[in-house]
């Protein structure tokens, strides 16, 4: 928060209210409304219009002229063609499950490493953080075709270890927890282990209090990344069943009305894979926000 | 003393560690380095054992035309989504911290968009850019004077790709830019303000400067993304055409290694792909290191 010295606040000679408050802002800074209103308009309307297909026919889809909502009762059609008859539904509880599990033991994982590295005496511990670190140069790519030889040789080929294990340490969360972890006073750290408390005690009752916040929005950055995963799930998994959501759209493709695509279920099957995580970013979005260094 | 290492029992913090090290170790160090070893083998299909044929698929793949071409789409579509990030999320950020009110409603109209899986918005944008049936093919056509098709078009198809990928990417950058602006003293503002000096000349020679630190970071982080990326929206949208013209090097890997199974050519591109970026990425912390003004 800015601090103002008392003389800095614009004498009040009229009753402000939010209008004129907002009207007074717009005046001192009309280009950068203007232009923070037109960019949110330009990132927005694709989303406007592919909510728009979703609620037309395949016919009405193909007829340019016709740009306005096709009906309820068409839209309902569509979701629930999607959902059910193309096993979207299926499809997102497999992904939920999947990043929910990702997500959890990427967090539980962090939290043990950044515990042992910041409140462990023991040598090799620069060792392990380098070593922990240093993954961040390792992108997926230069490793995916031993990683898939990988995933056949153990068997995990077309089942869900092969999209999760491999995936739960994260170098992200260690270095957020350790950054976190240092923050905590000493004398804190000093009285919990003359008192005794144990290690397993003073993870639960004092480290997950304390780091709450970040571990949501540790949370909803593992879970994103995981829900929006395509490459990966696409090698790894064959069967239908046990496919991802954003693979889905690939079989979204093939879907036909006679000679027309069905663009409109293509549509519905973007918007089903992308509400979750606009509604996850929302509601989580303050807790995102400072573990991504923002302060509100 | 009173120190933060309050506990010393080696083994306890070894066990902390251990899933850590153990995922980090077998899915991550050991592919990556088994891909460098995998180049050295003619393998006929995964699992089972090959010839050994040194660096002959190496000079294979730096003499092949197809991939020449690849690397040439690779550095254009890098280039573009790079610099059209940044831009894009420098003014976003900067407009944001010039208003005082609406703020966090422009902030969440702008970065919405990092919760957007990319296959979501390859499926979007395929459809409202369709040649025939997209709601904003025609609107381009009329304003440009020139026909729109991304299917026989390259240039169209290229463009379609980065600037998806600018879409979905935008947000990331744009939230820890905002950290960044939020962060300058307030003081500072203010005395710019008293002298009169035009805000664009404030953001160029004063802000930047400033925000290095943060404008270095994701630089590297876009460069390594700008090769790493855009897989979901070629593979849905383009499959590399028309002609080779969006086949990024990943979406060649992707071919080589998981369509036409030649595994010992898709590590060779895995190390090219690896060498090329983390020889950009380092180059720019390098190189940019006397520049950058840490702390302010």
């Amino acid at each position: 928060m800015a601090i103002r010295d008392r003389f800095d606040v614009r004498p009040r000679t009229e009753p402000v209210t939010r209008v004129t408050d907002w009207l007074a802002d717009l005046a001192e800074h009309p280009g950068s409304h203007l232009a923070l209103l037109l960019t949110s308009v330009v990132l927005i309307t694709p989303i406007g219009l592919a909510l728009l297909l979703t609620t037309q026919t395949t016919a009405q889809v193909y007829d340019l002229n016709y740009v306005r909502p096709g009906g309820l009762d068409v839209a309902i059609a569509n979701y629930r063609e999607v959902l059910f008859e193309f096993g979207f539904l299926r499809l997102a509880l497999n992904t939920l499950l999947i990043a929910g599990f990702t997500t959890v033991g990427g967090i539980v994982l962090s939290l043990l490493a950044a515990m042992a590295i910041v409140f462990y005496d023991f040598r090799g511990r620069r060792l392990a953080f380098f070593f922990i670190l240093l993954t961040l140069m390792v992108p997926f790519l230069i490793r995916v075709v031993p990683l898939y030889e990988l995933i056949v040789t153990l068997g995990w080929h077309d089942t869900w270890l092969g999209v999760t294990i491999p995936f739960l340490a994260t170098a992200t969360g260690v270095f957020l927890y350790r950054q976190q972890f240092k923050a905590i006073p000493v004398e804190l750290v000093e009285t919990c282990r003359l008192d005794g408390v144990g290690p397993i005690r003073f993870l639960w009752g004092v480290l997950v209090p304390m780091t709450k916040g970040m571990t949501s929005g540790l949370g909803v950055i593992l879970f994103i990344s995981t829900w929006n995963a395509y490459f990966w799930p696409l090698i790894a998994i064959n069967t239908r069943d046990k496919q991802m959501i954003q693979v889905g759209l690939r079989f979204l493709q093939s879907a036909q009305q006679g000679t027309l695509t069905q663009y409109n279920l293509m549509m519905t099957g973007a918007v089903i894979s992308l509400i979750p995580m606009l509604v996850l970013l929302l509601a989580l979005r303050k807790n995102l926000l400072t573990t991504m260094g923002l302060e509100l | 003393m009173s120190s933060r290492e309050a506990y010393d029992s080696t083994a306890q913090a070894v066990l902390w560690l251990l899933p850590t090290i153990v995922v980090f170790t077998l899915f991550l160090y050991w592919p990556a380095a088994r891909t460098v070893w995998l180049g050295f083998f003619e393998v006929g299909f995964f699992g089972q054992g090959g010839t050994f044929v040194g660096v002959d698929q190496y000079v294979e793949v730096l003499t092949w035309e197809k991939y020449h071409n690849s690397v040439v789409v690779t550095l254009k579509y890098a280039f573009v989504t790079v610099v059209g990030t940044l831009v894009a999320s420098i003014l976003i950020s900067f407009w944001i911290y010039t208003v005082d009110r609406g703020k966090t409603a422009y902030m969440v109209a702008t970065i919405w968009p990092y919760a957007m899986p990319g296959a979501v918005a390859a499926t979007v944008l395929l459809i409202l850019l369709h040649p025939s049936i997209g709601m904003l093919s025609a609107p381009i056509e009329n304003l440009t004077g020139m026909t729109w098709d991304y299917t026989v078009n390259g240039a169209q198809a290229f463009w379609l790709v980065a600037l998806g990928t600018l879409w979905y990417t935008l947000g990331f950058d744009t939230i820890f830019l905002l950290a960044a602006f939020h962060g300058i003293p307030e003081t500072l503002d203010e005395t710019a303000r008293l002298d009169g000096v035009p805000k664009w000349r404030m953001l160029l020679y004063v802000y930047l400067p400033m925000i290095s630190p943060t404008l270095l970071f994701l630089l590297v982080l876009n460069t390594l993304g700008g090769f790493f990326g855009g897989f979901a929206i070629v593979d849905l949208a383009t499959n590399g055409g028309p002609l080779g013209a969006t086949n990024l090097m990943i979406y060649q890997l992707y071919q080589s290694g998981f369509e036409n199974f030649d595994i010992g050519l898709a590590s060779v591109q895995s190390v090219f792909l690896f060498v090329v970026a983390v020889v950009l990425a380092v180059g720019q912390i390098v190189l940019s290191d006397e520049r950058i003004h840490y702390g302010a």
